[in-house]
């Protein structure tokens, strides 16, 4: 899992974009339920949306969006997870 | 799926397109076409256009429907200016031909310089592209020929690429026979091989563009890498070895030797485009990123698209210049044999003028 | 004088053959006498005949004892009534033949046969009872009428008999003769007495059985055993007979079934037209007939009713039919037809040879030919695409 902060407010459809990009299909959207302790302001949120996506049968991504905290989870392939960081970055 | 127009002008322009043709039906040599299908990464549509009948005749693998005869004798004899007035004159033929193609994202135009209809063919068709796909990015891939074809081949090259860039395509990329004469024996080799690699070079571009990458780039930033410095640009490759880490082959695409046209990338890039095609186990994204990153410091903006393909890494560089020294040289050797040319023909015509002199004020008698 | 001398011989050698066959043979006669018990007549003073006893053992018989002057011993005789001459040669050569004709309650009457002419010369004579014996003597003969009939039919048969004897014949019975599976009606097995003269006429159904063969077939004697009035038991019979059995017109149907027979070679997949012809050549009216066809193997019927039934088919009467069939395999095909009425069917064969069509000879040439061809077009295709 790789997580990144950024300085803007992510939206879900530059997340399934930049997946549809790489190839992934969108399998379902819905919200998240993982708790997220952030040290800095020592409180748990809770993460807004989580996006599962497929490619080929074993190729699985999921991505998790902690807008309150402008957090971005990358489950999956480590490469394929920075892959997606970085095409996600451009968009 | 992109849907991708190239059209392949003049003998040099057909032969190219003719090779991306057989590139297309993968190694099954000669007899490929007989067997199997072509498999090219996006829709292509490949046209040939020409004036000279006998050229289109020793095409091999482009189907007998996409090579487009427009009528004149046989060819134009590397005059522009008939071949200008021909193209006038068979505008609507040519244009209907390519309309019943369809739509197009990408358009290529691949032709020389230096030849007759080709060169004179190529900026009056950007115009007309321009004009009737307005969205589509028209890019002109352009030979440049070889120093000693001629004076005439020069003068032509100097004109048409004048003619090219004065239409404001997308961009130019140029290849230089000149350049790549180096790499091979004799002449028929040297120019089978410029165009294979050429059109390998084509396809490898338009099969990353159309296809869903690892780290994506797209046409957005093709247009985008053409637009910078002044719209000419070139293409360069790199296979890694065995050994070599994924940074050396993204530098090795920059080497002069894997370059299309003599530039120093470094010195005289505006914009470039890496696409890196490879096993997934070569493909270190930080060391990729970090590269880049470093590239650009030294060249500007660098898009990089990483597909995930069997094999070694391939890196496919293509990028726009600020500056082509090389493209002086070519002009002031053009602008000398022009006033050579210019010079003898005067010479030949005061000879004429004082032959003719002797008559002058008699009538024949009979 | 010797020639003289034969001359006679000779012609006294032909007198002898003139007169020896009339001294040789004699003129044979025949004596009859009657010779009481314990009596004896003598003949030609040299052979003595005495008549020991006299009796009935089933048939009547006397006790002779024939002796001569000089065979004194002599030998004694039981001569049977009908039996072959008794023979005695006296001591002087005189051959006498002896048949019993008649006996008595105490005499016996003799027929004597002699080549010499016999006379009687000295007799020891009793009491001889002059009163005759009856007998009774039947004669039976047989009719039949008619003597040539068919099966089930029935003829008569009449047996007359008659009584030649001087007595009364009591105690007859009759032993009919009889031909197998053939049935009397009426047929006595004892007939009453016939008195001497008398005609007794007996008449009988004779009934030829169903199951009889025909033929022509003998019938044994009648046979008659009778008793006459002294008690002497007598039987006669009669010829055998011959009766002619004809087989008899029996009304029966009877069923033929024929199919049209094609001539030529038909092709696998064509129709082949079948027609039947059930013709009732018997003299009856067949019950309901049943038609059944046996298709081989590789051949099915296309149209029309294979089997049909008809409630009837008359005399004289065809009934008529066609189907269509159709060959799916090559070779010679032979369909079986049977038509079945009671208990009876008959068969015809419908035969014919299919072949495979000219395309399905060539069959595996083609399907390999066609992805040659298929490649070849696709070349010229591609050839044609690519070539400007």
């Amino acid at each position: 899992m790789i997580i990144r902060q950024y300085e803007d407010w992510i939206s879900i459809e530059s997340v399934t974009d930049t997946l549809a990009k790489m190839g992934f299909k969108v399998l379902r959207i819905e919200d998240g339920h993982n708790l997220y302790y952030s040290n800095d302001v020592r409180m748990y949120t809770e993460n807004d949306i989580r996006v599962h996506a497929k490619k080929k049968f074993f190729d699985k991504m999921v991505i998790e969006l902690n807008n309150e905290m402008r957090l971005i989870f990358v489950h999956g392939d480590e490469t394929e997870a920075k892959a997606f960081l970085d095409n996600l970055a451009r968009t | 799926m992109l849907n991708i127009l190239v059209l392949g002008l003049g003998q040099c322009g057909n032969r190219i397109l003719d090779a991306m043709n057989r590139e297309a039906f993968g190694r099954g040599g000669t007899f490929a076409k007989y067997y199997t299908r072509q498999k090219f990464p996006a829709s292509v549509k490949t046209i040939a256009i020409n004036t000279a009948i006998n050229d289109l005749k020793g095409l091999v693998d482009t189907r007998a429907r996409d090579r487009l005869h427009v009528p004149h004798l046989h060819g134009v004899g590397a005059n522009r200016t008939i071949g200008k007035r021909v193209f006038e004159e068979n505008k609507e033929i040519i244009m209907s031909e390519i309309d019943k193609r369809g739509t197009f994202d990408l358009i290529f135009i691949i032709t020389s310089a230096a030849g007759g209809s080709g060169s004179s063919f190529a900026p009056l068709l950007i115009r007309e592209l321009k004009e009737t796909y307005t969205n589509a990015p028209v890019v002109c891939i352009t030979v440049l020929p070889f120093r000693e074809e001629g004076s005439i081949f020069l003068q032509n090259a100097a004109f048409c690429l004048k003619d090219v860039i004065d239409e404001k395509p997308t961009g130019v990329l140029l290849v230089d026979n000149q350049y790549l004469k180096k790499y091979a024996g004799d002449i028929k080799s040297a120019y089978d091989k410029i165009n294979n690699t050429t059109a390998r070079r084509l396809l490898f571009l338009i099969e990353a563009l159309n296809s869903e990458m690892l780290m994506v780039t797209d046409l957005g930033d093709l247009k985008t890498v053409m637009n910078g410095g002044i719209g000419i640009g070139t293409m360069g490759f790199y296979e890694a070895s065995k050994d070599s880490t994924i940074k050396s082959a993204i530098l090795g695409s920059f080497k002069p030797s894997g370059l299309l046209f003599p530039t120093n990338v470094y010195k005289e890039g505006a914009r470039a485009m890496l696409i890196i095609k490879g096993d997934k186990k070569y493909l270190d994204l930080d060391l990729i990123t970090k590269t880049i990153e470093e590239l650009s410091t030294e060249i500007g903006q660098v898009f990089k698209g990483v597909l995930v393909q069997r094999g070694r890494p391939r890196v496919l560089s293509l990028f726009t210049l600020n500056s082509v020294p090389e493209l002086e040289k070519l002009y002031a050797t053009a602008a000398e044999a022009i006033r050579f040319e210019k010079e003898r023909r005067d010479r030949s015509r005061n000879q004429l003028d004082s032959a003719f002199s002797h008559i002058e004020d008699l009538e024949p008698i009979y | 004088m010797n020639g003289r001398r034969i001359l006679i011989v000779v012609a006294a050698v032909a007198l002898l053959i003139l007169v020896l066959p009339m001294t040789v043979a004699g003129e044979e006669e025949t004596t009859n006498i009657t010779i009481g018990v314990n009596e004896y007549v003598v003949l030609n003073n040299d052979i003595y005949i005495e008549v020991r006893d006299v009796g009935t053992v089933g048939i009547s018989y006397a006790e002779v004892w024939f002796r001569s002057s000089q065979d004194a011993v002599g030998t004694t005789k039981n001569l049977y009534r009908g039996d072959v001459p008794a023979i005695y040669i006296s001591g002087t050569g005189l051959k006498i033949e002896v048949t019993l004709d008649y006996i008595f309650s105490n005499a016996a009457s003799f027929g004597i046969t002699s080549s010499k002419a016999l006379y009687v010369t000295d007799r020891k004579a009793g009491k001889v009872e002059t009163e005759p014996v009856t007998v009774p003597k039947l004669i039976i003969k047989r009719t039949i009428d008619p003597n040539e009939a068919e099966i089930g039919q029935t003829v008569k048969v009449t047996l007359t008999i008659k009584n030649t004897g001087n007595g009364t014949a009591t105690d007859i019975t009759l032993a009919e003769g009889t031909i197998a599976k053939t049935y009397k009606d009426g047929c006595p097995s004892t007939i009453d007495d016939i008195a001497a003269g008398a005609t007794e006429r007996i008449e009988y159904d004779l009934k030829i059985g169903d199951d009889v063969q025909p033929g022509t077939r003998e019938m044994p004697a009648s046979v008659l055993n009778y008793k006459g009035e002294t008690g002497v038991s007598d039987s006669t019979e009669s010829q055998s007979s011959v009766l002619e059995i004809i087989a008899g017109e029996v009304l029966l149907p009877e069923l033929t079934i024929s199919t049209d027979p094609i001539d030529y070679v038909v092709t696998c997949g064509d129709e082949v037209p079948m027609v039947v012809t059930i013709t009732n050549v018997g003299n009856a009216t067949s019950e309901k007939v049943y038609v059944k066809g046996d298709l081989p193997h590789g051949v099915r019927l296309k149209g029309g009713e294979l089997e049909p039934i008809y409630e009837s088919i008359k005399p004289d009467k065809s009934e008529e039919y066609e189907v269509t069939l159709v060959a799916n395999e090559e070779g010679e095909h032979v369909v079986e037809m049977n038509v079945m009425w009671a208990d009876e069917e008959a068969t015809a064969v419908f035969e014919f040879r299919a072949e495979k069509s000219g395309l399905e000879k060539y069959y595996v040439y083609i399907i390999a030919a066609i992805p040659i061809l298929l490649i070849l077009l696709w070349i010229i295709k591609r050839r044609r695409e690519y070539s400007y």
